[in-house]
């Protein structure tokens, strides 16, 4: 376990080594700030967050790869990946151990929001519990693509096509909800099964599902198990 | 302390490492040597539990590798080849960081005794990437000594540091086998000489020899030179068992010199020195030369080349 907290420790730190860690947390909080003021601080509007939040798991189709593209992808290039498998921590605690470092990072954007919340408490009358649950089916969706973007970065040679390789591959399951007429009914309804965003309305308009929460884990854990999998594979190989 | 059996690994259809075998002890520094693509790289990598091998076995300190691979990881302190930190890191923070990975529980103390035994104080608050590759080099090291490893694979630790720190880190190899197992890989064969007790001899993926540095050495007298007065020497030795060459090389106030050449495997000095004195003549010196690892290398490559075009495909 401690090996986990180590390497969570000091990819969440790597993550602010460079300016690019303090650049994505204000633009996001900048942008969430511009939505928030334009579209749910509004007279008349109800005190919810729900747009806030829809709006941010679309940001963190792009933020979580960009988050997650390094964490494999650079330790190879740099050479570190030998001395980490060479470390007593098994392949599902390195994985793991990343993943909590960026999952951490995705934490403190979502905390950066938290004024609007403030705000929203002195000038109305916010459900709490439809705010935690919109938090919560934001943590998952992100926590979703970080799963995903750590298995892109598995598999691709390159940071570039892992940050890709996750986006593109988002963007073709969204599609089974914006454009099922493209993609045809078996494969839509296949994609639809396995589309995140849907499921965030439920989250945002205050109903955690237990479904929807199983779909969640169960994803974040595919993702980690496949990624480990294939790392362990190229023990082997 | 490290041991292997029939260690094999394929990639593919390329057999990178074939059946080796090997055995450090402890108090002990073995030498692993080869020409590139030899396999000292893959076998090390085995051996530290990062590749899994095809085939064979492998214990550090009687754990077997492959099937408790944690526990025989945390035993070994290794040092890739390109020596490879993070270079946002500083050095302080990064030995902080593999002490967390080793779980070393007096972290304080190994940080300390590591900076001070690889010559890091200087340099132990700035950033890795500044570093001089020299200093990289040794915060490598540093962090493969933290957990203080019973075992020490160290593959060529010397690679891009300047004279004076390949002295230190020589020294410091030295003293560290007093309790330890060490396998170092290099090119360089009189850093062999000077740090190493035995040697593994490598190439295509197998073993050509094996034994202590003396062994290996010593068991190559390849000629002598003589001097002698007697005339026609050269005709009575060329006739002994063992010599297949006499050359002159120099003749001066009636003495003779002459470089006589053996037989790979035989030694004839004896026999040399019993004619000569025989015939009635006087020899004022016989200086045998040795061959050095590099002819011993070279000689054993090139026979282990012509036994490959031998073998039917």
């Amino acid at each position: 376990m401690s090996g986990i907290y180590t390497i969570a420790q000091r990819d969440f730190r790597a993550l602010f080594y460079s300016p690019a860690g303090y650049v994505v947390a204000s633009l996001f909080a900048l942008i969430s700030g511009i939505v928030f003021m334009r579209q749910v601080f509004l007279a008349g509007q109800p005190a919810s967050l729900s747009n806030l939040l829809d709006f941010d798991a679309l940001l963190l189709l792009f933020i979580c790869p960009a988050l997650t593209m390094r964490s494999i992808c650079e330790e190879r290039r740099q050479g570190t990946w030998e001395l980490l498998v060479a470390a007593p921590p098994s392949m599902w605690g390195i994985v793991c151990g990343k993943y909590i470092a960026s999952f951490c990072f995705l934490l403190v954007l979502l905390l950066l929001t938290t004024p609007c919340i403030l705000l929203l408490e002195i000038y109305g009358r916010p459900d709490p519990g439809e705010i935690f649950s919109g938090y919560l089916g934001v943590a998952c969706v992100g926590g979703l693509y970080l799963a995903s973007g750590i298995l892109a970065s598995t598999i691709a040679g390159s940071q570039t096509i892992a940050f890709l390789l996750t986006v593109f591959f988002w963007i073709l399951v969204g599609l089974a909800r914006v454009g099922a007429d493209l993609l045809g009914p078996g494969l839509a309804d296949i994609l639809f099964a396995i589309e995140p965003y849907s499921r965030l309305q439920d989250f945002t308009t205050g109903l955690i599902d237990t479904a929807n929460i199983v779909y969640f884990l169960v994803g974040i854990i595919m993702f980690l198990m496949i990624s480990t999998a294939l790392l362990e594979l190229g023990r082997r190989r | 302390m490290i041991r292997a059996e029939d260690l094999t690994r394929r990639f593919g259809d390329l057999v990178a490492v074939d059946r080796v075998n090997l055995e450090v002890v402890k108090g002990s520094v073995t030498g692993f040597l080869g020409p590139n693509g030899a396999g000292k790289t893959t076998t090390m990598r085995m051996l530290c539990g990062v590749l899994t091998p095809s085939s064979g076995q492998a214990w550090i300190h009687g754990i077997d590798v492959t099937s408790h691979p944690e526990r025989a990881r945390a035993l070994v302190g290794y040092l890739p080849e390109s020596a490879p930190v993070y270079p946002e890191m500083r050095v302080r923070e990064y030995l902080r960081f593999r002490a967390g990975l080793y779980r070393v529980p007096e972290y304080r103390s190994a940080i300390s005794r590591v900076v001070d035994q690889c010559g890091l104080e200087k340099v132990q608050g700035r950033i890795i990437g500044q570093l001089s590759k020299g200093y990289r080099q040794r915060v490598a090291l540093a962090a493969a000594l933290l957990h203080d490893p019973r075992v020490l694979i160290l593959d060529e630790p010397t690679s891009g540091l300047d004279p004076t720190q390949i002295d230190m880190i020589r020294s410091l190899i030295r003293s560290l086998a007093e309790d330890r197992a060490i396998l170092l890989s290099t090119h360089i064969l009189p850093e062999v000489e000077a740090v190493c007790d035995s040697i593994v001899m490598i190439a295509g993926g197998q073993i050509l020899t094996s034994g202590s540095v003396k062994d290996i050495r010593g068991g190559a007298v390849s000629c002598c030179d003589l001097e002698t007065d007697l005339e026609n020497a050269s005709q009575l030795i060329m006739a002994i068992d063992g010599v297949v060459g006499v050359e002159r090389a120099s003749e001066a106030g009636g003495w003779e010199r002459l470089v006589v050449e053996f037989k790979p495997g035989h030694d004839p000095r004896s026999s040399i020195v019993a004619s000569i004195v025989a015939k009635g003549g006087q020899i004022r010196e016989v200086h045998s030369r040795r061959h050095g690892l590099d002819e011993v290398f070279r000689s054993l490559l090139s026979k282990s080349a012509d036994g490959g075009e031998e073998t039917p495909a």
